[in-house]
This record gives C-alpha cells, structure tokens and sequence, in this order.
C-alpha cells in the first residue's frame, strides 16, 4: 500500500542552485548484442534534455571506424543514427569514454553493465569496470537483459540515506522527473550492519520512535524538507516517501521492482570494488536503468 | 530617543507613520548587555559554530529559550530556506477544524524576525561570504547570542551581534537585541521587524487600539491572535528603541494592520558606525486576564522606564538563582559536563512554578513535535528534578493533574470504569488527545491503541504524588491535592482488573512501557505499580482519617468512599497478579513474553534505526525485543521494595533485550547498571543518553528537544552514579563514580532542607541546612542520625565506605 502523503513542494526554498543540468549524453556502445538495450535509453535522455547524443565505439580492435559503416557496425538503424555524433579517439575504450564525458559540456554516460568483454563472475563487463574505476559523475548503468524495448520513466525511485552526501541525486531526480512528467519515490533504507553516518545533517530513520503517532509525521517531514531543501526540485515534481528495512542494496532492488519503477537513481560515493557495496548490488539486481550520480564521500 | 513625526495615516485596518531616529552617543549607544553578564567559562556553553543549513531545525530546537510560560526556537532572525521560526506559550493550545485532528500547541507569532538591509542589499548567508557565524547558548544566564561577519557581494563588510532571552524573573517579558557594525563602507542601513499572525489563526484588533494611536505616539506595536477552537487571546506587544553611534540621524516606519506589525527602521551610517535595535516584547493571553492587552500595556508602562539592562540584570540573577539550587558538576569529563547543563538549562527553561494548569510537553516549548502533549514523562522522568531542585514547579506539575482529574474520571467512566483513568496523551483539558492512526513512511497505517490501553499512566502520577510529598513533607499539597490523586487512582485500578477463577487479580488487554508489545496480559510493571497505588491509596484514606479528617469526610461525601471498598483496595493488592519466578528471580514482563521468539540484537549491530523500523510493527510484536525499559523501570522506582538480587537478575536478563527504540530507555539503563557496580554498561549507557539531542549526527532534536531523555540523564546522575535513595525520614547514597570523575557535585532540596552533595572517588561529604535531624546513610556504612545543620563526610576504604562523620556543626 502506498501511503498517502502530502506532497511538500510548496513552501521550501532550494538552498542551492538546481544541480547542473546534462548537455550531452555520451552513449558507450561494443558493436555487440549486450550493448544495444543503451540506445533507447539513451535516446530518450537525449531527448528528455534536450542534450547532444554522443556515440563512442568501445569495442574491441578499437581505433578509427569506417564512418559508413560505423552505424551498421554499432547496430544502429538509420533512424537511431540520425542526429548523433560518432565519436572516436586513439587510447583505450575506457579511456576513450571517460575522456569524452570529461570533455564534453555536462555529460552524462549511458551504458550496459555488460559493455567489454566478459571479466570475472561477479564482475560487469570490463569497460564498464574500469569506467567506473574512474569515478564518472554521471552515469546511467542498465541491464542488457531489458532488451531494446522502448523506455520512458514515468515513476523514478530515488535512493537517499539521509546523508547530505545524498543530495546530488535529489537533484538530479528531480530534474528528469520533472522533465519527464515522472513522479519521485524517495526510498530511504534502514540499514541494517551499519553505522549511522556522522555526517553533519544528516537524517537517517529514528533510532528513537518514542510514539510513532508523532514520530512519523516530524521525521517524513523533515526527512523531505531537508532532500528538497537540497535538491532544489521544481515545484511540479510530486514526492512519495518511502522506507524500509534491512540490506540497503538489496532493499531498493527490492523496492524498484515492486513498484514497478523506470529508473533508480542514487548517489555514489566510490565505492565500485567490493562485491557487496550497496551500488553494485542495485545495479546488478534491478530490472530498470540506474542513474548514479558521483558525490565524494 | 528623540523624535520629530510626521502625522499618523490611518486607514481602513492599518496604521502607518514615520518618524526621525536622532543620533545618540557615547554610553547610550553602546550594548547594553554589562561585561559581568557574559559568560565565557565554555562549560556554560552550547556553541554552533559555522552554519549547516539541513541542521537548522534541529539548531533551533537546542537553542531554544523559554521560561516555563513562553519559548522560543533558537531561528535565525533574517530566517533561511529551512527556518521555522515558532514561538509557543505553555498551556496556548488550537484545535483545528478537520477530521480527526487533536489539540496541538499553537505555534504563536515569531517576535524575532528582523532582517537587514545595507542600501538594497539584503544581509543574508546565502549571499555573499560567511566570515564568521555563531550562535551561542549561554546556559548559565539563559541568553542565546549570536555572532555573524559578513562580507556582502558588494564587498561590504558587516558585523552582526545579537542576544535574545525569555525573562526568568519577569516571564511575561521577551528581550532582543541586534547590534550592526559598518566595517568598511558607509551606507543607508535599514532594520525591519515584523511579527505576523500564521494564516490558520485569527486577528483580534483591540478595539481602541486606532484611538491610541492618534492620540498618542504609539511607541507599543500590538498584535492579538485567538487560537482556532478555543476561546483564548495572546496579546503582544512590541517596543522598541534605536540607537545609533553615528551623527547622522534616521527614520522610523511602522505599519501595522490586523495581521502583521512591522517596523523599519532606516539610519545612514558611516565607517566603523555602530546601530543598536533593542526590542521588549510582552506577551499575555486570556488565560492570565480577560484583558490580555491592557496587561501587556501596563506591563510595559512598568518595564521601559527601567530598561534593558535592569531586565536582563534580574533575568540573570534569577538564573544564577536557579543554578545554585540545580547545578550538576562533573570534573574529569567536560563532554559530560555540558550535556548536564544542557539538560539542566531545558529542564529549567521548561517550568513555570505559577500555573498549575499547565504541564511540560513531550518536547517542551521547543518544537511543535508531539503537539505539546503530556505524558508520562513528565510525572517518572522529569518531575524528580523538580521534585529535589525546584519544589514549587513539581507541586505546581502534579496540580495540573489534579486540575484534570474530571477529565481523567470522564474517561474512566467511557470505558466503564471507575476512579481516574488519566490520559495517555493530554493538552490542556486533560481529555484523552492521542492520535487514532497514523501512516508510518513504509506505507502501513498503524492504529494507535496506547489512549486506549496504556493505563500505567495513572499509577504513574499516583506514584510521582506520593514521590512529592514524602520528598517535600508539603502536607497542604497532599491535603489538598494529593490525597486526591491517590484515591482515585486506587479507586481506577480496583475496577481495572479481574479476580479470575485462580483467584488473582489479573490487569489484561494492556500496554506497558515496553510499546513493542500491545493488548498483553500482566504487564509486570503495570501490575506491581497498580498493586503499589491500591496499597497507598488505603494508606491515604487511613492518614486523611487520622490527621484531616474534615477533608477526608468531604472526600467521603463528595466521592461517596466506603469502608469496604478502601479494604478492598489491600485484598486486590495482595491478590495482584505478577509473573515471577522464585528459582530464576525474573519477572515474566507479561504472560507469555517468555515464549516469544527470541532475538539476539546484537546480530542487527550496528545499526541506525529502531528495532521496530528494521523489523516492522507485526513482527517486533512476535519477538522478544523490549523497547524500553519496563520490568527493570518498575525494579528501579520501587526501590526496596525489591531485593537486590531479584533487581540484579532482571537487568542481567533484560538488559541484552531491549533494543532502546525510545528516547526514555539509555538512561533508566544508565541508572541501574551505575547502581549495580556495572560501570561498563553504566558509561556506555550514560553516553548515549547525553547524545539523545546533543548528538550531531542523527536529526533526533529537529521537532524540539526531548524532555524526558534530559530528565532522565539528571536521575541517572543522581540515583544512579551518587546513589541516592530516600524515605520520609533518611537519605542515603550507594556512590559510585566513574573512574575518570574526579568529582561529583550537586545541591538537593528535601523535605524543606537545603543538601550540598560533594563525591570524589574516595570522600562523600554532604553539607545540610535545616530545622530538623534525619537520617543519613551510605553504601555498607551504618545510618546515623544527622543534625539539622552540619557537614558530614564519609571516606571509602577498600572495605567500602566507612560511617558518616560530622565535619562540623553549625548548630
């Protein structure tokens, strides 16, 4: 059941500018089957922005492609080539593809976790591995298992902590949502096998819940004034709360699937290599698309 | 100030006119706050340094100020994306009209608001450059400051000074003052204050409030506010004066109309100018006077002759006053040391001596959390420092509940019972004001049943009525009042419970301080404290028989009490169900918890939510886990009525139980294991209780600070680490510090004496000063009988402690 809770745009003003919004959406494509379920998702984004879609070659033998043929070599129809911009480069794929997003204005990569050859079990593919071992800012990770089917998110989950740390996603879900007509479920997980954070600001789920019949109301509320506060998301952008218990990776998988959700998005601190970390576990595990947004630690 | 005006315009529900500010200099223009009123001893001190805007309502909750009649959030004056500015008057409460919605405490006008402007800049931290910021609660005076350097996108470099306090000495009397520095520019400089009425409450224009101001200069801005469903007017009035260091003059704008007050006040300045906006607010309501506006007029008329700085002088004394009689000192652990003095500021703050028809809410006046509902919590977490501190705010408490006994009885009567079944949540009519339901953030709509079945509400004001008067020996009070109390809360609980077919008295369908747990049969602490108030309440009727017997036949008649059924009262008792073991020494905490699935807690470490978060409502009720303490609460507050073994073996088996999902748990735990030599668990727990609201890290204080966590803490101090147990007639101390305390000290009032407690890790000595002998005991030591005025000491050995001596007697 989802609650029915207030929506609390109205009457908090963003206590910074909105986040920097995407310019260019840097498409990571191998020429192979895995890659592919990228393009609709990138060309929606392209879209939803109004942003500049830039395709790079990250396959193997690498170097300069036939540009007849790269389309083709891509799997890329005419239709899904027209407008974009072919990018290439000498170094590594990888580098190729970092370097790209990096240069161009405000960009935000697009890839399938399995894009490179297969690395070790557990591991995604090897580009997207050693992308991320770069610390991208902005990334979109999905699946190759969706396929080509069309995408638009129209129900976005966005993961907070209650960390301030956290609050480069809000704004970065915010602006698509309202982009995309898209409503925001905010999912906060109390984790279990954590330490709070001792981040000044921060807000996770009450250690203490003296009487929930007040506790609740006060905490969603400043739960929600402060990620809005932070975030600051337009005013059309319509807010659920939502929290839960337990493992914070598997909990918003969880979550995402149940709910029938387009897009995850969270903030991501770094922390790529451990198996268990909660990105990599949400990444593995959702069927949708998942928005990761760098923010230091 | 001197003034030249121009002609008043009056116009349809507003007032408006201007007038020029003169330059005044030397003293006149400086602070007005003496040297000797600024504390800089940092143990005295809260200290925000910087600016965290998502902090912000939690920094406004800490350094709230208040004196028990009205309050004050710490707000920023120009305010901020996330300010909540609120003010609160104790006992004020709306009610609004939408379904389902309960009393709350009115958040009140925000008579703090004065922004700045340098030309048409606004002086604001989200522009331009944050040089210095913060904010400062002086704990010993009762004064919040604020120190703010600004550096304006124009390169303009300003200084902000500002303090602000709720008069202990004069509690009707607000005080704010602003002082503006022109560091490196010289600029027309502009103040506006303003007080505006929220759109959910009504204006009242007094009615002859134009006539004043035409006929003469309106130097008093007014604003009246009803409270939405309740026949009650808070009248304010705002006063204020500039002064200005500099030799040009200003000018004053005020427009007022039925919603909003303000003022602008606008003076050129030069370099190294300086401006002083000081402002004195009144504030009356009808529940003082019928007129509530005459009163703050002549409130005022009394106040301004005598200025500021004799304001803020008796306000500090009166602090000082209070300190003297409540100051916990800890040498060895300065962390500590502040957290005590926080509690010690708050609980201060929070109570007002002079009206007993009001009580302290969950969250003080320090937020709009919980409503301003009372609980519990006031009567077995923060009326023992009242109790021992401040005996005139306890009796003042316990009549609130006296005064809401007719409600209690109503609704005894609706669930078919007799006597007073007290309120679990009550606002100022004593009616039950718990919330039905509430939808938790996971999506599921809980029910709310503790209105319904956490009776052990009225045991506990019957115990903190008996706790008062054998602590105080204030025999008017529980004449009056007290036996009261007493009565009907033994009457309530002999129609509460059944004989069953085993011929115990069993209390069924109830919630106990362990809230995990709902519609549970025997709760161990409900039982052994009903079974207390019945064994009391006979003992009332048997005094009120011997020593005032006009009152008991009054009671007799009015209340139709009959022999019978005061014998009644003993049987029951006696009769009283409690689930215990002979062999184990433990207390089933209510039929059945030892069959619940167990949990051992510390797989979920370390975590960051309550048990109940993590596990959900339907599941924690299945398990094991306590969410407070409950079993071991009842071992503490019944004192020897428990053995020493029997209190051991319950914290040992609850105590690794409990998951302290509430506010009120760390320091009961704190309490007992200090008690049980456990100083491990003792430190552990006494620091998570100082952290409740003081922690940086956890969001807890966003809604106001936690009343009964602060309570807590005193008592964990005093009954836990200095030991102290009292009677009628003795007092005695199980001391046990810990082992980096190097010393322990605070002042206690008892019984109409006045007790200085000094504790280092080898001496106790206790200072008295008194009209009669007592008894005086100590861990292992034999009790002496103490004169009514002396020192005594007593020294540890690595037997234990040795006898009470006397030092010296000034007899």
């Amino acid at each position: 059941m989802t609650a029915a809770l207030p929506d609390w745009n109205a009457s908090i003003r963003a206590e910074h500018e909105a986040t920097r919004s995407v310019e260019s959406i840097v498409l990571a494509l191998d020429g192979t089957e895995h890659s592919r379920p990228a393009i609709p998702v990138a060309r929606t984004l392209s879209e939803l922005y109004q942003a500049t879609l830039h395709v790079t070659y990250v396959g193997e033998g690498g170097g300069a492609l036939d540009l007849k043929d790269t389309a083709r070599r891509l799997g890329l129809s005419a239709e899904e080539a027209h407008g974009v911009f072919f990018e290439q480069g000498k170094a590594g794929a990888a580098t190729r593809l970092t370097e790209l997003a990096r240069h161009l204005p405000h960009a935000l990569i697009v890839m399938s976790t399995e894009t490179g050859p297969a690395a070790d079990t557990g591991h995604f593919g090897a580009v997207t591995e050693s992308v991320f071992a770069s610390r991208p800012e902005r990334t979109v990770l999905l699946s190759p298992n969706r396929g080509n089917k069309p995408w638009r998110p129209r129900r976005i989950l966005l993961a907070h902590d209650g960390t301030p740390a956290c609050h480069a996603a809000t704004g970065a879900a915010a602006e698509l949502a309202h982009r995309a007509g898209a409503e925001v479920i905010a999912l906060h997980v109390a984790a279990r096998g954590e330490e709070p954070s001792g981040e000044p600001g921060s807000i996770p789920a009450p250690l203490y819940v003296d009487q929930p019949q007040h506790e609740w109301p006060a905490w969603t509320e400043e739960f929600m004034n402060r990620i809005i506060a932070a975030g600051a998301p337009p005013s059309s952008v319509h807010f659920k709360l939502a929290v839960t218990g337990g493992q914070a990776g598997s909990e918003v998988a969880k979550v995402a699937q149940d709910r029938g959700v387009d897009l995850v998005v969270m903030a991501w601190h770094g922390h790529w290599d451990r198996e268990s970390c909660a990105t990599r576990v949400v990444v593995r595990n959702s069927d949708c698309p998942v928005l990761l947004v760098y923010s230091a630690d | 100030m001197n003034r030249s005006s121009t002609p008043i315009k009056v116009s349809e529900g507003s007032v408006s006119f201007e007038e020029q500010i003169q330059p005044a200099c030397g003293s006149a223009a400086r602070s007005v706050l003496p040297e000797h009123l600024t504390t800089r001893d940092p143990k005295w001190l809260l200290v925000e340094e910087g600016f965290t805007l998502s902090r912000e309502h939690e920094i406004e909750s800490l350094f709230a100020i208040a004196n028990g009649y009205v309050g004050n959030r710490g707000s920023l004056a120009e305010g901020s994306p996330l300010s909540a500015p609120a003010t609160f008057v104790a006992g004020i409460f709306e009610q609004l009209d939408t379904p389902g919605s309960v009393p709350q405490l009115m958040v009140l006008p925000d008579w703090t608001s004065v922004r700045i402007w340098i030309d048409d800049q606004p002086l604001s931290m989200q522009q331009g450059e944050v040089l210095e910021h913060r904010r400062v609660l002086d704990f010993r005076r009762g004064i919040l400051w604020r120190q703010w350097r600004h550096r304006d996108p124009h390169g303009r470099i300003t200084r902000i000074v500002a303090f602000r306090f709720a008069s202990l000495s004069d509690r009707h009397l607000l005080l704010h003052s602003v002082s503006l520095i022109a560091e490196n520019y010289s600029s027309t400089v502009r103040f506006e204050s303003s007080m505006e009425i929220g759109e959910s409450a009504a204006s009242l224009l007094e009615p002859d409030w134009k006539t004043r101001c035409s006929a003469r200069r309106p130097n008093v801005l007014p604003l009246t506010v009803s409270a939405p469903g309740r026949d009650t007017t808070i009248a304010f009035g705002v006063t204020s004066q500039m002064l200005n260091s500099g030799q040009i003059a200003g000018r004053r704008m005020v427009n007022i109309n039925g919603r909003r007050i303000s003022e602008h006040c606008e003076i050129e300045v030069e370099v190294g100018a300086e401006c002083h906006l000081h402002r004195l607010i009144s504030v009356f309501s009808s529940r003082e006077s019928p007129k509530p506006f005459e009163c703050v007029m002549d409130h005022l008329s009394h106040v301004i002759p005598l200025g500021i700085s004799a304001a803020a002088s008796a306000h500090a004394s009166e602090w000082e006053s209070h300190w003297r009689a409540a100051d916990i000192e800890i040498d060895g652990d300065d962390s500590l040391q502040l957290a005590v003095r926080f509690a010690g500021y708050h609980l201060i703050s929070a109570a007002n001596p002079n009206d007993s028809r009001v009580s302290i809410g969950a969250r003080m006046l320090t937020g709009a959390a919980y409503k301003g509902h009372v609980f519990w919590d006031t009567e077995i977490y923060m009326l023992p420092f009242y109790i021992f501190t401040h005996p005139a705010a306890a009796r003042a408490l316990l009549e609130y509940r006296y005064h809401t006994l007719e409600a209690a009885r109503e609704k005894a009567h609706h669930f078919g019972f007799r006597g007073a079944m007290y309120a679990w949540e009550s606002a100022d009519t004593g009616e039950e004001t718990t919330p039905r339901t509430v939808i938790a953030p996971n999506g599921e709509v809980l029910t709310i049943r503790n209105g319904e079945m956490e009776v052990h509400i009225t045991a506990d004001i019957a115990f903190a009525t008996w706790q008062y008067w054998e602590a105080t020996g204030d025999d008017d009070f529980f004449v009056q009042f007290g036996a009261e109390i007493m009565l009907d809360a033994a009457r309530f609980w002999a129609s509460r419970g059944v004989i069953a077919q085993d011929g115990a008295f069993h209390i069924r369908n109830v919630i106990g301080p362990d809230e995990y747990h709902e519609d549970v049969d025997d709760n161990v602490y409900t039982n052994l404290m009903a079974a207390w108030v019945l064994r009391r309440g006979a003992e009332t009727a048997k005094l009120l028989d011997q020593r005032w017997p006009d009152r008991w036949r009054e009671l007799v008649s009015r209340l139709q009490f009959t022999n019978e059924e005061i014998a009644s009262w003993i049987k029951l008792a006696a009769a009283m169900f409690i689930g215990f073991d002979s062999k184990t020494l433990l207390f089933e905490q209510f039929k059945g918890y030892f069959d619940r699935e167990a949990i051992d807690l510390k797989t979920f470490e370390p975590r960051s939510a309550a048990m109940d978060i993590i596990l959900g409502h339907e599941r924690i009720q299945q398990t094991n886990i306590v969410k407070q303490p409950d079993v071991i609460l009842a071992t503490y507050l019944l004192g020897d009525e428990i053995a020493p073994d029997v209190r051991a073996a319950n914290f040992r088996y609850y105590e690794p139980r409990t998951g302290h999902g509430s506010s009120l748990s760390p320091s009961i735990h704190a309490l007992i294991a200090a008690r049980l030599g456990n100083n491990e668990l003792a430190q552990k727990y006494l620091k998570q209780a100082s952290e409740i609201d003081l922690g940086n890290n956890m969001g807890n204080a966003a809604g106001g600070v936690h009343a009964a966590a602060l309570g807590g803490l005193w008592q964990a101090i005093v009954f836990g680490f200095a030991g102290l147990k009292t009677s009628s007639d003795s007092l005695s101390f199980v001391p046990n510090l810990l082992s980096h305390w190097r010393r322990l000290a605070f002042p206690l009032q008892w019984r109409g004496r006045k007790l200085a407690i000094e504790i280092d890790l080898e001496t106790m000595r206790v200072g008295v000063s008194g009209t009669q002998s007592f008894k005086l005991g100590i861990e292992g030591g034999s009790q002496i009988t103490a004169e009514p005025e002396g020192e005594y000491v007593a020294k540890r050995t690595k037997q234990g402690w040795k006898p009470w001596s006397m030092v010296h007697s000034s007899a």
